[in-house]
């Protein structure tokens, strides 16, 4: 018989893979696949790029890192108008102009580093300073620049995890532009701005960082950008593996019922794919039993029930 | 600055299999794979594509499971009773043939003849070179189909006039950038002189679709006439196309099947053209043949680029700028 793989950086117990819910999060369910990807790209320091149909539980695989490693997490959702700067470091030129118009007369301008606005990347590679806009704590404290951190802060303060969900919805351009940040673990500052007399900011060597980026496959990625993440492609739930998923978000759930919405997966799947439309998720599917749960409903297969109406505004999303 | 670390390789893969306690093959195999040396592909199957956009339909037929029918029941029906027959049997008037045609002394030849069903002959698929290589389809069609909007880099010719004006700024001028964010509507000519390149078209919607992504493009086809290019829609019915505040790119060859142009070209392209205009959408015009070939005289709007491995961005980007204005 094999024996299961004991994950050497990936906290988790190997003998369920499972996350237990808590105060601070939700539960979820790893499997051997999962912990050893996530094993090798923290072992090599490699993005990890995951992917998968919507709802499959991409985004919540970030979030159950960083709960297992105790670490923070750092996320954002790519829009086509997020670019580098959005996530390293800008500057917020608009308030600086009304500042300087608007000081009254033989007052001093503040620093400039009071408009660098800290991105993603700043406040994973060096949260202290992010905190401060690069200044001294002091100064940022006259000044009232101080900024409050950008994530959820973990029991691990310093190191993260950092999420960029949904890269395939920026333009094109963006995964080109964030081989450096990724690759070299640091990006240059605006011209004009230094922080600690360096125009760079970098990966700080106490920290460790696992940055996680999620793509539901809607545009391709270049190759340059592929070749340097680590893959890791979650497969569509079978009704067994909802189960046990359902069965830990809610313990005290129905059983016989979670069962049977289980079961109703793969026909929901088919026919959705008969019909060109997304299949459901495992977040739709639990979206079904809290409503379920909450409001007692049964499973039924008459057309006006309570339950065919859940089942289309939920699942098959099919009749609006 | 350190060094970039480039690409995973096969240190990596050292790396990971030296620090990671793996067990079996297979968990060997797994770490392989999802730095990308497995023989499994690693990245998700594309999905299969069609003429139409499955991504956008008017109706979807909601959703209704397939209850189990119960076996049929079959009650035989009630007949009436037979009528009641004469005690008296009548004798029959017709006499008996014995044989109603000569015997068969020798059947044909064609009666024993073996009809082999049809074989379907295996093809060897030759390698062709796409018009728009792999290597450079992703800068050509960014460029060809980007719009322009306005961005984040400061416009500072702007800005200092507005300054001089001592005018209250709300929000800063800036310089507009490129962006695909209006997706495409792809016309494709499938008429018979495009018959060589029916699999470039084919080929073209996937390009297109990697670049602004599927969901952002309508696919059309027509026959000579790209006013009337249609597609089927997901829940089967025929829609006609309409110009939609989007850029247009149709790939055609003019109906010339390589040959000169002539001298008109069909009104239906300055409708097309016109519509275009009057909408302000980009129009963008591929066509696999010379520029020599090209029809003349459809004016300044659409922009024509070769559809050739010859082709590069740059010559893209000259002819449009930094993407398309937009109204």
């Amino acid at each position: 018989m094999n024996k299961l793989y004991q994950p050497k950086h990936l906290k988790i117990p190997s003998a369920d893979w499972i996350l237990e819910a808590s105060e601070n999060n939700q539960p979820y369910v790893f499997n051997e696949t999962i912990a050893i990807v996530v094993d090798v790209a923290l072992a090599t320091h490699r993005p990890l790029l995951v992917s998968g149909n919507p709802g499959c539980g991409k985004s919540r695989l970030a979030d159950a890192i960083a709960a297992v490693q105790g670490w923070s997490l750092l996320s954002m959702t790519m829009t086509s108008r997020t670019r580098l700067e959005s996530l390293t470091a800008e500057v917020d030129q608009l308030r600086r102009l009304h500042d300087a118009q608007a000081r009254p007369e033989n007052s001093a301008l503040k620093p400039d580093a009071c408009y660098l606005k800290p991105g993603l990347f700043w406040w994973a590679f060096q949260p202290e300073t992010a905190r401060f806009r690069g200044m001294d704590p002091s100064e940022a404290e006259t000044y009232q620049a101080h900024l409050p951190y950008r994530g959820i802060q973990g029991k691990e303060k310093s190191h993260a995890v950092l999420l960029i969900d949904e890269i395939d919805k920026a333009e094109p351009d963006l995964p080109n532009d964030l081989l450096e940040p990724l690759d070299q673990k640091q990006f240059d500052l605006p011209d004009g701005f230094q922080v600690h007399d360096k125009t760079y900011i970098k990966l700080s060597e106490n920290i460790q960082l696992l940055t996680v980026i999620t793509t539901n496959g809607e545009r391709e990625l270049p190759q340059a950008f592929l070749r340097r993440c680590v893959l890791l492609r979650l497969p569509d739930p079978e009704p067994d593996k909802l189960v046990e998923i359902a069965l830990k978000h809610f313990p005290k759930g129905n059983q016989a019922r979670i069962k049977a919405i289980a079961d109703k997966f793969p026909d929901f799947r088919v026919e959705a794919k008969s019909q060109s439309r997304r299949p459901p998720g495992i977040s739709e599917f639990l979206d079904a039993i809290n409503a379920c749960e909450q409001c007692g409903i049964e499973i039924s297969e008459k057309d006006d029930s309570v339950w065919k109406k859940i089942e289309n505004a939920v699942l098959i999303k099919g009749k609006t | 600055m350190e060094k970039m670390r480039g690409e995973i390789h096969l240190g990596d893969f050292a790396q990971a299999l030296a620090s990671l306690p793996w067990q079996n093959d297979d968990q060997a195999q797994a770490i392989a794979a999802c730095l990308g040396f497995g023989l499994a592909p690693s990245l998700p199957p594309k999905p299969n594509e069609g003429i139409y956009d499955r991504h956008s339909y008017s109706q979807p037929t909601p959703y209704k499971p397939k209850l189990p029918t119960p076996p049929p029941v079959f009650i035989p029906p009630v007949l009436e009773p037979p009528p009641t027959l004469p005690p008296t049997k009548l004798e029959s008037q017709v006499d008996s043939w014995q044989t109603l045609a000569p015997p068969i002394e020798k059947s044909p030849d064609w009666l024993g003849e073996k009809h082999e069903s049809v074989q379907t002959i295996n093809e060897t698929k030759i390698a062709r070179l796409s018009l728009f290589p792999e290597q450079t389809h992703r800068h050509i069609l960014a460029a060809a189909l980007a719009t322009r909007r306005i961005g984040h880099d400061i416009d500072l010719p702007k800005l200092m006039a507005s300054l001089c004006r001592r005018e209250v700024l709300t929000q800063l001028p800036c310089r507009p950038e490129a962006s695909l964010e209006r997706g495409c509507d792809l016309l494709l000519d499938y008429s018979p002189s495009m018959v060589p390149f029916w699999e470039d078209l084919n080929g073209l919607i996937e390009q297109v679709g990697r670049v602004v992504g599927a969901a952002n493009v309508r696919v059309f086809g027509f026959d000579t006439r790209p006013t009337e290019a249609k597609r089927w829609t997901g829940d089967g019915k025929l829609q006609g196309w309409q110009v939609q505040k989007r850029p247009v790119l149709v790939a055609t060859d003019f109906g010339i099947s390589g040959l000169q142009c002539r001298a008109e070209s069909d009104p239906a392209w300055h409708g097309l053209i016109a519509d275009c205009t009057k909408d302000g959408s980009p129009l963008v015009i591929l066509i696999p043949w010379p520029e020599d070939r090209w029809p003349k005289g459809l004016g300044g709007y659409p922009k024509l680029a070769h559809w050739s491995p010859r082709t590069t961005a740059a010559m893209v980007k000259r002819q449009i700028g930094p993407g398309h204005w937009m109204r």
